[in-house]
């Protein structure tokens, strides 16, 4: 997959070992390397978002004179000339809206003023409440389905079952009394004084626990990816060159 | 003896991190060809990529990146290798702002073998979807690709963009992928809920355990779990056969399976350093005071 110069696989080698000398100890290289990287990201951040998203979506919206004169030099300042007759339809598709959409953006940072700051009270309020419609749909459409799912039958008709080590009885059982025990554990309006409350949220506090070893495993299997993928780097592709050998 | 076996415990984790790190790169040297079975997860985005119908495209948010390499590239490599392979256009979108130029790595390569050009066969929308706006852009993603989308990353209109010609909005669409170290959820519930298309993750193992909860339920198609799910894949396609070079997953999984028994290893070590440990050590460890 690598199609680097030799020289770029050398600068990815150095900032590789350059961030795990940190595994050593603390020390300047790792301190450098990762400055390095921090203004790289945010640096890239910035313009990505400028030339993918703020530029397409909102700058070449806007009705601006630099759109038929894009070489003019002092386009910025004549971009602010326009000749709006007032109508609405030229509101929205001559593209004057998106000049509203930038001023409105621009309340968020009149927080930064004691004499403005209601000002950005009035964008944190749409943006809250846009946020709330919009959770609130998002938790309906995505946990209905599970819900709906979480009630499961004892006994599957065999012409149900489609793959016998998903589609079985103890499965659906298991999965059952799990669901209601965890949920039991979690229930703290009633003392687990009761033997069957009592004894259910023990289960569920077991199977909680149990379903924490894949999580952990999961994590461990990442990581250790993500390491994997650095060290084949190094030996591969950085080092087997050196040496004038090749890789199984 | 006893007290060797206590000091297990305290080995320098200096020298683990050498020891793992030698552990891992074995495979380069050492070749361990291991049976690989797909689970039903990877099944299943294998099944929704063949069910693809003619005329429809494929859309790919691709979020990885140099931190996620590991975990990711063989899951691109063999999605795309798919793709491309039975002729499925694709169009590939980011949320994340590095993330355009790793997909077009794997989309170039894999161009190369097959014989695909840019612009008829794939394309590549670029950083589309800016973090934290996911619930406004991918509602109007699915009502109108074009309109949302503007340009490809290389400033190209998409009107100007052969295989764009007649791809309006999501019902032109016949999977939505998803290949990243995290998941991009809210597809669920404002495009695949509403309209019903399929949708399929490829993220990291870490992310992967809350996810089966979306298979069962019907929310996703299928799942391509760590590299784990990117060998799997393509053991399922048939990659190294037919490329002649092992997988980048089924390489990772190589080193992670090293990685893991030595992980075991360690795990057994410290529990036996602990078994013999004196109880005042054991009782120090967790903090307790004498008496306690």
């Amino acid at each position: 997959m690598t199609e680097f110069a030799r020289w770029e696989i050398w600068l990815q080698a150095a900032c590789t070992l350059g961030i795990f000398s940190f595994l050593y100890r603390e020390n300047k290289a790792y301190r450098l390397f990762e400055h390095i990287l921090l203004g790289l990201g945010v640096g890239v951040s910035f313009a990505a978002t400028w030339t993918g998203i703020l530029k397409p979506k909102w700058w070449d919206r806007l009705p601006l004179v630099v759109h038929r004169k894009p070489t003019e030099p002092w386009y910025m300042l004549e971009a602010w000339w326009f000749d709006w007759g007032g109508s609405f339809d030229k509101l929205i598709h001559g593209g004057w809206v998106w000049i509203l959409a930038g001023l409105v953006g621009l309340m968020w940072y009149t927080m930064y003023s004691k004499k403005y700051a209601w000002l950005s009270r009035i964008v944190i309020g749409l943006t809250l409440g846009a946020g709330a419609g919009l959770a609130f749909k998002a938790q309906f459409n995505a946990q209905i389905p599970q819900l709906l799912d979480s009630f499961k039958s004892p006994y599957i008709p065999a012409a149900e079952i489609h793959n016998p080590v998903i589609d079985n009885w103890w499965s659906n059982i298991i999965f059952v009394v799990t669901i209601v025990t965890v949920l039991l554990y979690f229930f703290f309006s009633i003392e687990h004084r009761h033997p069957v409350v009592r004894n259910g949220s023990k289960w569920g506090r077991w199977m909680i626990m149990v379903s924490f070893g894949p999580f952990f495993a999961n994590a461990v299997m990442t990581r250790t990816s993500v390491f994997i993928d650095r060290i084949l780097f190094l030996v591969r592709d950085w080092a087997f060159p050196i040496f004038h050998l090749t890789p199984k | 003896m006893a007290r060797f076996l206590e000091k297990l415990q305290y080995i320098d984790r200096r020298y683990l991190y050498l020891v793992l790190a030698v552990v891992v790169a074995l495979p380069v040297f050492v070749s361990l060809p291991l049976p690989i079975e797909p689970s039903q997860e990877t099944l299943g985005a294998y099944r929704a990529v063949e069910s693809v119908p003619p005329g429809k495209i494929v859309l790919i948010q691709s979020d990885w990146d140099a931190g996620s390499k590991g975990e990711n590239q063989g899951q691109a490599e063999a999605i795309i290798d798919h793709l491309m392979r039975r002729n499925i256009k694709f169009a590939v979108i980011s949320a994340n702002p590095y993330g355009p130029p790793f997909a077009e790595m794997v989309d170039e390569v894999t161009a190369r073998r097959y014989g695909k050009r840019y612009g008829v066969d794939w394309v590549n929308f670029g950083y589309k979807i800016f973090p934290g706006t996911e619930a406004y852009v991918l509602p109007s993603l699915a009502r109108d690709i074009p309109g949302t989308v503007k340009t490809d990353y290389r400033g190209t209109p998409l009107s100007k963009i052969p295989m764009m010609a007649g791809v309006k909005d999501i019902h032109d669409v016949a999977v939505v992928f998803n290949i990243g170290y995290g998941q991009q959820l809210l597809w669920i519930p404002f495009v695949q809920s509403v309209y019903g298309t399929k949708m399929v993750f490829a993220i990291a193992a870490i992310n992967s355990t809350t996810m089966y909860s979306y298979i069962t339920a019907g929310q996703l198609a299928g799942m391509l779990v760590g590299a784990q799910g990117g060998a799997e894949y393509e053991a399922l396609i048939g990659y190294e056969k037919r490329t002649g070079r092992v997988g980048w997953g089924n390489r990772v999984i190589q080193s992670q399976s090293w990685a893991h028994g030595l992980i075991i290893l360690l795990i057994i070590i410290g529990n036996v350093g602990y078994a013999f440990a004196r109880p005042e050590t054991k009782r120090a460890r967790l903090g307790m005071e004498d008496g306690e």
